[in-house]
C-alpha cells in the first residue's frame, strides 16, 4: 500500500476527473477502457495519473474486453475498475454477469447518457434498469447513484472497498451532467480519514500447491446441471441478502405527514432536495426521499417514509426505470404514486415544485 | 510649415485562449470579446472547440449577439446531431482572421493546445496574434508551479499567462491571490508573462485593479453557468 | 394393451450410448400412436463424453412441464448415469440397468419399486451387432411400460432409419430384432420372476 496519495485539499473539478483521481486515492491499480462520451475524461485524466503514482492503464478493444480484462485483472489480485456509458454499458454487462456469477470484485463507472441504443452523448438516467438488473442474472451486484462531485469522489472510493469486501460487483451510476460539470469539493486520502482500503488478493496462480497446502481456487461462470446451478444462485442470494443491510444507504427528510414525498436518485435528487426546501419555506409539506445504492434499494427505510406520506411524486429523466423498482419495493402498500418522467432531459427543481404544488392543490380540491 | 499628423493606428487584438479542460477559456475569451466589444471595435468570438463544438457558446450566441459581438459558432439546430463524433469545423471559423476588428478564439477542450489553431487561415501572417494559456490553480494538475510549467510547454507557443485560479461558487480574493502567485512564479520560471488575473466581479472589486503580484485584474460576468458544461 | 394415464421416462447413459435416439424414437412413436409425448434433452458442457440424459413423458392428456419429480422408468447405462438419476427414482419406479456398466451394488438405488438388470450390451455382442445396444434397452423400455405397441415402435425406427436401411436391409433386420429381444428380457425377468 503507497503512502499518503494526496493532501486533503478543496479543489475545482470536473467529474470525470474526480473518478481517476478517487481510483488512485482509493489504491486502483489497472484501468482498462474503452473510449465512450461522456466518460472519455476518466480515462484521459487516469492516463495522466498513471505515471506519477505507478498505475497501468490499458485500452481495450471493445468494452466487451474491457470488462473481461477487468476481471483478468482482479483475478491476478490486481484492484482493476473500468468505465462506460450507453451502448458500451449494454456490452458491459456480459462481463459483469460472469463477476456475479464467479463472485469477482470489479468496479465500473457508469455515465449515463441518452438511451436507448446511440440517443444523445450528454445525459440521462435511463440506465438504471440496465445497471440494476441488465446482465443475465439476478442482478446480484451493488450501485451506487451519487448526486455531485463530492459523492463521485466519496463514492468511488467507497466501491472499491464495497467490491472487494463483499465479492459482487460494484457500479458508481452517475451520468453525464455529473461527468461534465465542474463544482468545488474535497479531496483526501482515504487512509487519512481512517477508511482503510481493502487490500486485494491474487485469486489464481497463488503459491502452495492448490488441494495439498491449499483448497484450490475453483471460480466457475458455467454448471452442468441445473440443479447444481440451482444451489449456487440460491447460496448467492442467501449471501447477498445477508450484507445488503451493511451497504445500503439513502437520505431523507420531512417524510413524516408529507402531503408530497419527492422520491428521486442521483443528480435529479439535488434538484428534489431544494424543490422541497422551496416548498417548505411557501408552507408546503413536502419530504424527500432519496435512494443512494439502487441494489440494493432501501426498500424497508422507502416503505416506511412512504407509509408516512400523501402520495409519492417519482421524479426521473427516464421513462419509469426508477419507478419501477421504488414500486417494486412498495409493493402492498396503497399509496399513491405519481410520475413525472422526463427521458433524457435534465429536471430542475423549479419543476418538481411546480408539479408538487398541483398535487398538493388537486388534493385540497378532492378534500 | 509642414504639419506632422500623427495617425494613432488601433492595433488589431486577435488572441486564442488556450488550457487544460475547464480552466476556464470560455468564460475568459466570452468576457474579452465583450470588453472589446464595449470599445466600439469589431469584435468576433469564435468557438474553435473540436470536441464538444456548441456546447459552451450555444445558449449565449444571442445575447452575446445583441452585445455586439459577432459569434462563430455553430447553432445546435444546424449540426448533424452526432455529438462528439461527427463535429465539422465550422467554415467561417477557418477564414475567422479575414474579418475586421479584434478576433477572440476560444480554443475549447484543451487537449490540442494551440495546435487547433493550424485550422485557421492566415494565422502565421497575422502580425499581433497572441496565444494565452489560462490556469486554475484549483485545478490538481495545474495546482504548483511545476504542474503549470510543465502543463504550458506541453500547450505549444503561449504568449502570455492569464490567472483564473477559482474554486466556482466557493471563489475568494484569498483564493485568486493565491493563484496568482503561483502563476507567477510559473511565469518566471517559463519566461512569459502573465498578463492579467481573472475574477468574478465582485471578487475582482475587492482585489482592487492590480493582484499582490501587479498583474491587472480583469472582473468576470459569469456566463459558464448558463453554458452547457 | 392398456396404456397408464401418463408414463414418465428417463433415460441415461455416457454421451455416445444413443440415449437421445431412444427417447425420440419412442416419442414419436408415442405420436403417431396418438399420444401426447413430450421430451426433452439435458447434457453436460462437455464437447464429447458427459453423461446424457433424456426425459419423456408419454400421455393421453397434454404434458404440463417438462421436468417431472419421479420417473416411473429409469434407465441408467453407465455409472455416472446411476448417479446422476438418483434424484428421478421414487418408491414407485422401475429402474433398469445394464449389469455390464460395472454399476456396484451399492450404487443401486435401493428405494426403486424393482431394479431390473438388463443384459443389452452382452445380448447385442451375441446376438446382434453392439451398434443396437441401445434399441435393445428402447425394446425393454417397451417391455416394461407397453407405452407404445411393438409395430408404432418399428415404424418410427423406420422414419428416422429408413434412409440406412434401404442401403442395407440387413439393419433393418437387425433393428427390429432388437426391439424384440429387448421387451423378451424384460418380460422374461417380469414373467420370470428373477431380480
Amino acid at each position: 500500500m503507497s503512502g499518503a496519495v494526496m493532501a486533503e485539499k478543496r479543489v475545482f473539478m470536473t467529474g470525470n476527473e474526480v473518478v481517476a483521481w478517487a481510483a488512485v486515492a482509493a489504491r486502483a491499480d489497472v484501468m482498462y477502457g474503452y473510449p465512450i462520451t461522456p466518460q472519455n475524461e476518466v480515462m484521459h485524466y487516469w492516463t495522466r495519473l498513471a505515471p506519477k503514482h505507478g498505475k497501468i492503464f490499458l485500452q481495450t478493444e471493445d468494452e466487451l474486453s474491457a470488462g473481461f480484462a477487468t476481471i483478468g485483472g482482479v483475478l491476478a489480485g490486481k484492484k482493476c475498475f473500468t468505465a462506460t456509458a450507453g451502448p458500451g454499458n449494454v456490452l458491459m454487462q456480459e462481463p459483469v454477469s460472469m463477476a456475479e456469477m464467479m463472485r469477482l470484485p470489479v468496479v465500473v463507472v457508469v455515465m449515463q447518457r441518452g438511451g436507448p441504443s446511440t440517443a444523445t452523448v450528454i445525459y440521462s438516467q435511463q440506465e438504471v434498469t440496465l445497471t440494476t438488473f441488465g446482465g443475465n442474472g439476478e442482478g446480484f451486484r451493488v450501485v451506487y447513484s451519487t448526486a455531485g462531485l463530492q459523492e463521485l469522489y466519496d463514492h468511488t472510493i467507497k466501491a472499491f472497498n464495497t467490491a472487494w469486501r463483499y465479492r459482487f460487483p460494484v457500479f458508481v451510476l452517475a451520468d453525464g451532467y455529473q461527468a461534465k460539470m465542474r463544482e468545488p469539493l474535497t479531496v483526501y486520502d482515504p487512509v487519512e480519514r481512517g477508511i482503510e482500503p481493502v487490500a486485494p488478493e491474487p485469486y489464481v496462480g497463488r503459491p502452495g500447491k492448490p488441494g495439498a497446502d491449499r483448497p484450490p481456487g475453483h471460480y466457475r461462470n458455467t454448471y452442468n446441471t441445473e440443479e447444481e446451478l440451482y444451489a449456487v444462485v440460491l447460496e448467492q442470494a442467501a449471501e447477498y441478502e445477508r450484507v445488503a443491510p451493511e451497504i445500503v444507504e439513502h437520505e431523507e427528510s420531512g417524510a413524516e405527514g408529507a402531503a408530497v414525498l419527492v422520491v428521486a436518485h442521483g443528480v435529479v435528487a439535488r434538484a428534489a432536495k431544494q424543490a422541497v426546501e422551496l416548498l417548505r419555506a411557501e408552507g408546503l409539506k413536502a419530504g424527500y426521499f432519496r435512494p443512494v445504492t439502487l441494489r440494493p434499494l432501501p426498500a424497508e427505510a422507502l416503505r416506511t417514509a412512504a407509509g408516512r406520506a400523501g402520495r409519492l411524486l417519482v421524479v426521473e429523466s427516464a421513462y419509469g426505470q426508477f419507478a419501477r423498482l421504488v414500486r417494486d419495493a412498495l409493493y402492498g402498500l396503497t399509496v399513491d404514486v405519481v410520475p413525472l418522467y422526463k427521458p433524457g432531459l435534465g429536471i430542475t427543481a423549479e419543476e418538481i415544485a411546480s408539479r408538487c404544488r398541483e398535487l398538493a392543490a388537486s388534493s385540497a380540491r378532492t378534500e | 510649415m509642414s504639419f506632422w499628423v500623427f495617425e494613432v493606428r488601433r492595433i488589431r487584438i486577435v488572441e486564442a485562449y488556450v488550457g487544460e479542460y475547464a480552466a476556464g477559456k470560455s468564460e475568459v475569451a466570452v468576457n474579452r470579446a465583450l470588453e472589446l466589444a464595449r470599445e466600439g471595435e469589431p469584435a468576433t468570438l469564435v468557438d474553435l472547440d473540436t470536441v464538444e463544438p456548441c456546447y459552451t457558446l450555444r445558449p449565449l450566441q444571442e445575447e452575446l449577439g445583441a452585445a455586439g459581438i459577432h459569434v462563430v459558432a455553430w447553432e445546435t439546430r444546424r449540426t448533424l446531431g452526432l455529438g462528439e463524433a461527427g463535429s465539422v469545423l465550422k467554415a467561417e471559423a477557418r477564414w475567422a482572421l479575414r474579418r475586421p476588428g479584434h478576433v477572440v478564439f476560444d480554443v475549447g477542450y484543451g487537449v490540442g493546445g494551440a495546435k487547433a489553431l493550424n485550422l485557421v487561415e492566415g494565422v502565421e501572417h497575422e502580425r499581433w496574434f497572441n496565444v494565452l494559456a489560462v490556469i486554475n490553480a484549483s485545478r490538481p494538475l495545474t495546482a504548483t508551479v511545476e504542474g503549470i510549467v510543465a502543463h504550458v510547454r506541453d500547450l505549444g507557443p503561449v504568449h502570455g499567462l492569464i490567472n483564473n485560479t477559482h474554486l466556482g461558487s466557493e471563489t475568494t480574493a484569498a483564493v485568486v491571490q493565491a493563484g496568482a502567485a503561483l502563476v507567477a512564479a510559473a511565469g518566471r520560471s517559463l519566461g512569459i508573462p502573465v498578463v492579467a488575473t481573472t475574477a468574478p466581479a465582485a471578487v475582482a472589486a475587492e482585489i482592487g485593479p492590480y493582484d499582490p503580484a501587479a498583474h491587472p485584474v480583469r472582473p468576470l460576468r459569469r456566463f459558464m453557468p448558463r453554458a452547457f458544461w | 394393451m392398456e396404456r397408464k394415464r401418463s408414463i414418465k421416462i428417463v433415460v441415461a447413459g455416457e454421451g455416445g450410448q444413443g440415449v437421445q435416439a431412444v427417447a425420440e424414437i419412442l416419442a414419436e412413436a408415442a405420436y403417431e400412436d396418438g399420444a401426447q409425448a413430450l421430451y426433452i434433452p439435458a447434457f453436460g458442457v462437455e464437447q464429447r463424453g458427459g453423461v446424457s440424459l433424456a426425459f419423456l413423458q408419454i400421455s393421453d392428456q397434454p404434458v404440463a412441464a417438462p421436468k417431472f419429480e419421479k420417473g416411473d422408468i429409469v434407465v441408467a447405462l453407465s455409472e455416472r448415469a446411476v448417479r446422476r438419476t438418483r434424484q428421478y427414482v421414487g418408491p414407485e419406479t422401475v429402474f433398469i440397468y445394464d449389469g455390464l456398466a460395472e454399476i456396484k451394488e451399492e450404487e443401486l438405488p435401493r428405494t426403486a419399486r424393482r431394479i431390473l438388470n438388463i443384459p443389452a450390451v452382452a445380448v447385442a455382442r451375441a446376438e446382434l451387432h453392439p451398434r443396437v445396444f441401445n434399441i435393445v434397452i428402447m425394446g425393454a423400455v417397451i417391455g416394461a411400460t407397453r407405452v407404445v405397441p411393438v409395430d408404432q415402435a418399428k415404424k418410427a425406427l423406420e422414419k428416422r432409419l429408413g434412409y440406412k436401411f434401404e442401403q442395407d436391409p440387413k439393419l433393418r433386420e437387425l433393428n427390429h430384432r432388437a426391439l424384440e429381444r429387448g421387451v423378451e428380457l424384460v418380460d422374461g425377468i417380469l414373467k420370470g420372476g428373477g431380480n
